[in-house]
C-alpha cells in the first residue's frame, strides 16, 4: 500500500511536475511506517469459537484514538514544539516494560503514564493474585527504582480487580 | 449391529465373539468401566492440551472491604477526600460514572476496572469550592494593586516600557526551556521625549524595529542563553540607541535633501514656487536666498497652509485618490477658483 | 562598548520606568507596606520556597473514610488492623530499600549515559535539571576504597557512623586526619555513642520502631573510638571537652562526665549551656538518696551560676528530668515547683518536655490528684505554634492524655488536648506509631467512660479504623459503652470489626460482646434483632471454622473456646425466631450440640435461659432442640432441669403438668415404647436431674438418639 503511494507520487511528478510545487504538503502526508496500514495493525483476529477476550483498549483499533479511547501517554512532549520527544517516548516504553516485568502476570490493562512537571504518575489495573503485603513491596520497589532511574518522583496509582475477567470488554 | 447379529448363525463361538463386540460397542458407560478395569490406560494424544487450559478454580476473595465511597457522608468536604491530582479510582468517587463507546442500546462500561476513566486527566481536585479556599489561603502572599493604575492609559503613562518574557510549564525532568530566554522590550517612541533630530536618528538606528502605525519600538533579544542576560541586553540596546540619537556627529551636517527621511515642504521647490508666485502676485520681485525661502512665513499667504499640508501629504504618504483630491481642493482654494462641482 | 556609554539621568529614569509583564522581579520597590504613591508596586511579601504549598496544604482537612496517605487507596490495599498497618507500611519500605540497594550497588548504571560507546569513559549524566541529590547513588566504602578528607566530611555531614569510622581508619586513624575534622568526628561519635542511628531516609522503620523509652543505664562505650580521639586531640579545646562530656552524660557515664567537667573548669575552659544541661540530666547517678541528689542538683546549678552561664529552657527540662527519675514524694514535688518558679523568674517558660516531666512527678497512678494539666493546656492553647525542641517533647501528649484518662478522668480536658494536637501541624508531636496508639487508647477509653453516648459514637466513627485500631482492652471498653447506650446495630457491627481487627479469636472479648448483645437484645427493632441474630450465628460459625483450621494446621497456640455462658447467649438470641424454618434454629442446634459435647468451658451462668429456650422450641415444633437443651441442663445438674423437663413434656404431650409429673414418676421401662424419642430424652433428663444418674441407659446414647432425631426433623 505504501509503495503504491510512492509510485503514484513518482508518477505524477514525472508526468506533470505540477505536484513538485506542493511537495512539502505531500511529503508530510507520506508515511512509510506501519500505522498507516489500518487494515492489520492494532487489530485482533476473530477466533473460530469467538472466545478471545478483549479489553476495551484492545477492542478499539488505533484509528479510534481520541474518538473512542484516549492515549496511554500524557505529556507535553507530544504537543507541538514539545521538548524531549524521543527521550520521553523511550522512558515511557521503559516504564511499561519495567511494570509488566516487575508485576509479572498481574497487569490487566495498558500501563498509563501521565507526566506533570517532573512528576510521573503510572496508572494501571492489577489482578489481586498476590497478597497485599507483596503488592506493597512491589509498589515501594517500583516507585523507588523508577524514580532513581528517571530522576523524577514516580507515583503508582493502581486499581485492583479480582481477575482478568473484570476488564474484559468483549469476546471475538 | 443388530443386522450383523442376525446374519450370523448362532453358534457358540460366534455368540461369544458377538457378545464381546456388542459390549465393546454398546455404551460409553461400559467402555469407561472397562477402561477403569484395565491396568494400562490408553494414552490419548492431546494436541490442543485442553486439560491444561482448564483454569484452576479462582477463589474470589471475600475479605475485601466495601468501597469507601459507600461510607462517605453526603455533606463531606470533597477537598479532603481528593486533595491533589490523582488518577481516578472507582472506590473513592461516589459518582455513578460510565465511560466507553458501545453500540446503540448497550450501557457503556461502568466505573470499575475501566481504564478509560483512569486515562483522562480529571479535575476532581479542583472543584469550585476548593479553588475558592485555595485562593483565600494564598491571599496572604498577595499585595494590593496600586490604586492609581486603574486603567490601561494610566499603566501606559506610568510604565511606558514593557518587558515581555514567557515562562513555560512542561512535563519533563528538566525545568529549562530554551524559549524562556527570549526577552522583548516594547516602548512607545513618543514617551522617549526626543527632539526632531534625535527622533529621526533613533528611527534610523532601530530600523524595522519601529512600527510607525502604532509608534512602538520593539526590541527582541535571544542571543544570550539566560533571560537575565537578554533583559540586560535589551535595556542596553534601548539606552545605547537613546543616547546615540542625541549625539550629533560632524558628518550629519552633510545631509542633503535626498537624505531626508520625509518630504519637508519648507525645504523643497514647491515652497519656492509658492513664494515666487506670491511675490509675483504682489508685484514684488526679489531674489531670495535659500535660507530666506526656508524661513519665509507662509501664513501671510491665504490658504497656503492647506496647500502645504496637501503637498506634504501627497509626497509623504504617496499618490492616492485621496491625496490627489485633497491637493486639487487646496490648489483651487489657493487660486481662488470655485469648488469642483460634484456631478 | 557598553562601558563607554555614559549613563546620565536618562538611564536611571528608564530603569525606574521598567515594567515587566510576567514578574515583579528586579523591580525597585519602595519600602512601605502598601503602594506608596499609588503607582509603584508595593514591596514584595517575602516567602520561603514551600510557603505557598504549605498554605495550600493547610486547606485540606482529614477524611475519616480514607487511610493514611502512605497506604494505597484501594479496597484491597487499605489496612484495617494494627498488624496489617505495620506489615504494609514496612513492606513498601522494604521494596524501597531493595531499590536503593540496587541503586547503590550498581551506581555506574544510574549516573552515566546509556549511549556512551562501550570502551570510552562514561560521562556523568543527570536526567533531572536542576539535579536532585536524593536520587543520586550513595557511595559505598570498603577496605579498597580510595578516600580523601572530603569523603570523611561527607560521611560526617550525613551522620553515617559506620562509613565515617571506615573512612577514618582508611585515612590513617588519629594521625591521618586534621584536628578540625577530628573534632567534628568526635562530636558525631559522642552524639550517637558510636552506634549507627536509624536512617532518616526510612521513615516507616523509625515510625514503627519499638524503642519506646530510653533505658536509664550506663551505655557509654568505655575506651571506644571517641575517647581515643579525645586523647589524641592536643591541645584539648573547650569544644572537645563539650563534646565528650555531653556524650558521656547523654549515655549516663555520669561520674566521668562530671570529672571531665571539673577538669575543664580547672583548666579555665569555657563550657556551654548544653554541657550543663546534660550534666544536670544525669546528676542523679552521682549520689544515692533523694536528699543527696537534690543537693547535687543544686550545687551543679550553683556551679553554672559561678561560671556565668545562663540557663535556657532545656536546662529546666533537664532538671525536671532528673527530679522525675528519682521517684515521687512530697519533697521532690516541692523541689520541682521551686525549680519551675525559679526559672519563671528568669523568664524561662517550661516547654513540652518540662510539662511532661512535671506530669511524671505529680500525676502518679495512686497518688492524690493534682490538676496541673488544665493550666498547662491553657498555656499551650495560647501559644502560636508548638515547636519540638527535644526528643522528650513527643512524650507530652501521650502522658497528658493518660493523665486525662486515668488520673483526672476529665473528658473536657481530653478533648481540648486532642484539639490541640490536631491544630496546625502539631500532629508531628505525636511521636511514633506506638505512642500514637497509646494516645488514642487513652482518648478512646476516657471518651467511652465519660462522654455522652452520641459524642462517643461520633468520635469512634472518625477515629476507627483508619486513625486508630482499638486494642482488645479498649474494644471491651467500647462494647461496654455500646451496651449501656443500647446500640444493638452497633454491637452487631462490632463483631465484624472484631474480625477485621484480628481480635475474633479472643474468647473473652467475644464473650463480652455476646453478653452485651444479649443484654441489649430486648427492645430493639425487628430489623436490628435480625442483624444481631445473624452476628451471633456468625460468631458461632467462626468459632467452629477456626477450630477446624486449628485441627488441620496444628497451630502452636490453640485459640480459647467460647464459654458455656457465651454459647447460651447465642442460643438465647437465636431462639427468638417465630418460624420453625428460621435459620436461627440451626444455630441453636449447633450451639446446643457444642454444649452437649462439652466443648465449652464452664457452665452457663443463666440456666433459666436454656429452660426457656426448650419451652420455646417445643412450642414452635422443634422437640429435638428442646430435648437437647433439657438434657444438657440435667447433665450439668441444674435445678431448673426438673421443672423445665416437666414443663416441656407437658407442652409436648399437651397434658397438664401434674399429670406429666405423675407419668414421670412411673417406671422408666414402661415409657420407653410409648413416647416419642425426644420426649423420651426429656424424661431421661428428668430422671438424671432427680437422681443424679441416668436410669438404665447411658446419657451418651440418649443424646445421640436425640441427635439423630433432630436431624430427622429437619
Amino acid at each position: 500500500m505504501n509503495t503504491s503511494i510512492i509510485k503514484l507520487v513518482q508518477h505524477s511528478l514525472g508526468v506533470s511536475g505540477v505536484l513538485g510545487q506542493c511537495s512539502p504538503a505531500l511529503a508530510s502526508q507520506l508515511h512509510t511506517s506501519a500505522p498507516l496500514c489500518r487494515v492489520v495493525s492494532g487489530k485482533y483476529r476473530i477466533t473460530k469459537k469467538r472466545d478471545k477476550p478483549l479489553t476495551y483498549e484492545m477492542a478499539n483499533p488505533p484509528h479510534y484514538i481520541a474518538h473512542r479511547k484516549s492515549w496511554n501517554s500524557w505529556n507535553t512532549s507530544n504537543l507541538k514544539d514539545g521538548l524531549r520527544r524521543s527521550e520521553t517516548a523511550l522512558e515511557d516504553e521503559f516504564i511499561r516494560r519495567f511494570m509488566t516485568g516487575t508485576w509479572h502476570g498481574l497487569v490487566c490493562s495498558e500501563i498509563i503514564v501521565k507526566r506533570q512537571f517532573n512528576h510521573i504518575r503510572v496508572a494501571g489495573i492489577i489482578r489481586r493474585a498476590v497478597s497485599p503485603t507483596k503488592m506493597y513491596f512491589l509498589l515501594g520497589y517500583t516507585e523507588e527504582l523508577l524514580s532513581n532511574w528517571l530522576q523524577c518522583p514516580v507515583t503508582l496509582e493502581l486499581q485492583t480487580v479480582d481477575s482478568f475477567k473484570d476488564v474484559v470488554f468483549k469476546y471475538i | 449391529m443388530s443386522l450383523f447379529i442376525r446374519n450370523y448363525k448362532p453358534n457358540s463361538l460366534a455368540t461369544v465373539y458377538n457378545v464381546k463386540i456388542w459390549r465393546l460397542h454398546s455404551t460409553a458407560a461400559e467402555s469407561t468401566q472397562k477402561k477403569d478395569e484395565n491396568e494400562e490406560e490408553f494414552r490419548v494424544l492431546d494436541i490442543l492440551k485442553k486439560k491444561d487450559r482448564i483454569q484452576r478454580k479462582v477463589t474470589r476473595r471475600a475479605d475485601i472491604q466495601p468501597d469507601r465511597s459507600d461510607r462517605m457522608a453526603p455533606d463531606q468536604n470533597w477537598g479532603n477526600v481528593w486533595p491533589g491530582p490523582k488518577t481516578f479510582h472507582p472506590s473513592s468517587v461516589p459518582l455513578p460514572l460510565r465511560q466507553g463507546y458501545v453500540p446503540k442500546g448497550q450501557a457503556p462500561p461502568g466505573k470499575k476496572a475501566n481504564a478509560e476513566l483512569m486515562k483522562v486527566p480529571n479535575f476532581l481536585h479542583l472543584t469550585p469550592p476548593v479553588i475558592k479556599s485555595q485562593c483565600e489561603a494564598i491571599k496572604q502572599y498577595c499585595t494590593e494593586w496600586p490604586n492609581l493604575l486603574n486603567s490601561q492609559e494610566a499603566i501606559e503613562k506610568h510604565y511606558p516600557v514593557e518587558i515581555i518574557t514567557s515562562d513555560y510549564c512542561h512535563a519533563s525532568p528538566s525545568i529549562r526551556n530554551p524559549l524562556a530566554r527570549i526577552v522583548t522590550l516594547r516602548v512607545k517612541l513618543s514617551t522617549l521625549k526626543l527632539d526632531k533630530h534625535a527622533r529621526d536618528k533613533f528611527i534610523r538606528l532601530v530600523g524595522d524595529r519601529y512600527d510607525s502605525s502604532t509608534d512602538l519600538v520593539t526590541i527582541t533579544a535571544d542571543r544570550c542563553p539566560a533571560r537575565i542576560q537578554n533583559t540586560d541586553y535589551v535595556n542596553y540596546l534601548l539606552t545605547a540607541c537613546f543616547h546615540e540619537a542625541w549625539n550629533v556627529e560632524e558628518w550629519e551636517k552633510d545631509k542633503t535633501e535626498d537624505d531626508m527621511e520625509y518630504y519637508d515642504w519648507n525645504n523643497n521647490a514647491s515652497k519656492k514656487s509658492l513664494v515666487n508666485w506670491h511675490l509675483q502676485k504682489k508685484g514684488e520681485s526679489k531674489t531670495l536666498t535659500d535660507d530666506e525661502y526656508k524661513s519665509f512665513d507662509v501664513s501671510e499667504i491665504q490658504h497656503a497652509d492647506g496647500y502645504k499640508n496637501a503637498v506634504s501629504d501627497w509626497m509623504n504618504s504617496g499618490e492616492s485618490e485621496e491625496t490627489v483630491k485633497k491637493y486639487a481642493e487646496a490648489v483651487r482654494k489657493l487660486f481662488g477658483l470655485p469648488e469642483k462641482k460634484v456631478v | 562598548m557598553y562601558s563607554n556609554v555614559v549613563v546620565p539621568r536618562h538611564w536611571t529614569r528608564l530603569s525606574c520606568l521598567c515594567r515587566s509583564l510576567t514578574s515583579l522581579e528586579g523591580q525597585k520597590v519602595p519600602q512601605t507596606a502598601k503602594s506608596s504613591d499609588g503607582i509603584s508596586p508595593p514591596p514584595r511579601i517575602r516567602r520561603g520556597p514551600t510557603d505557598i504549598l504549605q498554605a495550600l496544604a493547610a486547606t485540606v482537612g482529614t477524611d475519616p473514610t480514607a487511610a493514611h496517605y502512605k497506604y494505597h487507596d484501594d479496597p484491597y490495599l487499605i489496612p484495617l488492623s494494627n498488624f496489617r498497618k505495620r506489615a504494609y507500611a514496612l513492606s513498601a519500605e522494604a521494596g524501597r530499600k531493595a531499590a536503593a540497594w540496587i541503586r547503590d550497588e550498581h551506581a555506574d548504571l544510574f549516573t552515566t549515559r546509556e549511549w556512551d560507546p562501550p570502551n570510552k569513559a562514561k560521562t556523568p549524566y543527570f536526567n533531572a535539571d536542576p539535579h536532585i541529590k536524593a536520587f543520586e547513588p550513595k557511595p559505598i566504602y570498603n577496605d579498597e576504597s580510595k578516600v580523601t578528607e572530603a569523603d570523611l566530611q561527607y560521611a560526617i555531614k550525613n551522620a553515617l557512623i559506620e562509613d565515617s569510622t571506615k573512612v577514618f581508619q582508611l585515612l590513617g586513624g588519629v594521625e591521618g586526619v586534621n584536628d578540625e575534622l577530628k573534632l567534628q568526628f568526635l562530636q558525631l561519635l559522642c552524639f550517637y555513642n558510636e552506634k549507627e542511628p536509624d536512617s532518616m531516609e526510612w521513615l516507616e522503620e523509625r515510625w514503627f520502631a519499638a524503642n519506646t523509652r530510653d533505658r536509664q543505664a550506663t551505655t557509654w562505650r568505655v575506651g571506644g573510638l571517641a575517647e581515643k580521639i579525645f586523647q589524641s586531640l592536643e591541645p584539648k579545646t573547650s569544644e572537645a571537652y563539650c563534646a565528650i562530656i555531653q556524650g558521656m552524660a547523654k549515655y549516663y557515664q555520669a561520674e566521668r562526665a562530671h570529672m571531665l567537667a571539673s577538669e575543664a573548669i580547672e583548666k579555665g575552659l569555657q563550657l556551654s549551656t548544653s554541657v550543663y544541661n546534660s550534666l544536670l540530666a544525669c546528676v542523679g547517678f552521682l549520689r544515692e538518696g533523694t536528699q543527696m541528689r537534690i543537693e547535687a542538683l543544686k550545687s551543679t546549678l550553683a556551679q553554672m551560676n559561678e561560671q556565668g552561664i545562663s540557663p535556657n529552657s532545656e536546662t529546666l527540662s533537664a532538671c525536671l528530668k532528673s527530679i522525675s527519675a528519682w521517684g515521687g514524694g512530697k519533697a521532690l514535688q516541692q523541689v520541682a515547683l521551686q525549680v519551675v518558679a525559679e526559672f519563671r523568674k528568669l523568664g524561662i517558660e517550661p516547654g513540652l518536655a518540662a510539662y511532661y516531666y512535671l506530669l511524671c512527678v505529680f500525676c502518679k497512678e495512686r497518688g492524690p490528684r493534682y490538676d496541673l494539666l488544665s493550666t498547662m493546656i491553657n498555656d499551650l492553647e495560647k501559644k502560636q505554634s508548638l515547636v519540638a525542641t527535644e526528643p522528650a517533647d513527643t512524650n507530652f501528649f501521650i502522658t497528658a492524655m493518660g493523665v486525662c484518662s486515668d488520673h483526672l478522668q476529665n473528658m473536657d480536658l481530653a478533648e481540648r488536648l486532642h484539639n490541640l494536637l490536631m491544630k496546625d501541624d502539631n500532629y508531628k508531636l505525636v511521636g511514633d506509631a506506638y505512642k500514637e496508639s497509646i494516645f488514642y487508647r487513652h482518648y478512646v477509653t476516657v471518651t467511652c467512660r465519660l462522654a455522652p453516648f452520641e459524642k462517643t459514637v461520633e468520635i469512634l466513627d472518625t477515629l476507627i479504623p483508619n486513625v486508630y485500631v482499638p486494642e482488645p482492652s479498649v474494644m471491651e471498653e467500647i462494647i461496654k459503652t455500646l451496651e449501656v447506650g443500647g446500640a444493638g446495630d452497633r454491637l452487631a457491627q462490632a463483631w465484624s470489626q472484631l474480625v477485621v481487627f484480628g481480635h475474633a479469636r479472643r474468647a473473652r472479648l467475644v464473650e463480652r460482646l455476646l453478653d452485651a448483645m444479649c443484654n441489649t437484645y430486648q427492645g430493639q427493632d425487628e430489623e436490628i434483632k435480625a442483624k444481631m441474630r445473624s452476628a451471633a450465628t456468625d460468631i458461632l460459625n467462626f468459632g467452629i471454622m477456626s477450630e477446624e483450621q486449628e485441627e488441620t494446621k496444628e497451630l502452636r497456640t490453640p485459640g480459647q473456646k467460647l464459654s458455656a455462658s457465651a454459647l447460651c447467649n447465642i442460643v438465647d438470641m437465636c431462639s427468638d425466631a417465630k418460624d420453625k424454618a428460621d435459620p436461627g434454629w440451626q444455630t441453636v442446634n449447633a450451639a446446643l450440640q457444642k454444649l452437649g459435647r462439652e466443648e465449652a468451658a464452664g457452665v452457663p451462668a443463666k440456666p433459666q435461659v436454656l429452660a426457656d429456650v426448650a419451652q420455646k422450641a417445643v412450642a414452635i415444633g422443634q422437640p429435638a432442640i428442646a430435648a437437647a437443651a433439657v438434657t444438657y441442663l440435667a447433665e450439668c445438674g441444674f435445678e431448673e432441669a426438673m421443672s423445665a423437663s416437666v414443663q416441656v413434656l407437658s407442652t409436648m404431650l399437651n397434658r397438664p403438668e401434674s399429670e406429666v409429673e405423675a407419668l414421670l414418676g412411673q417406671q422408666h421401662s414402661s415409657l420407653t415404647g410409648a413416647l416419642h424419642p425426644s420426649a423420651m430424652a426429656i424424661a431421661e433428663a428428668y430422671s438424671i436431674a432427680k437422681t443424679g444418674a441416668p436410669v438404665q441407659r447411658e446419657s451418651s446414647s440418649s443424646s445421640s438418639d436425640s441427635d439423630s432425631e433432630s436431624s430427622d426433623d429437619e
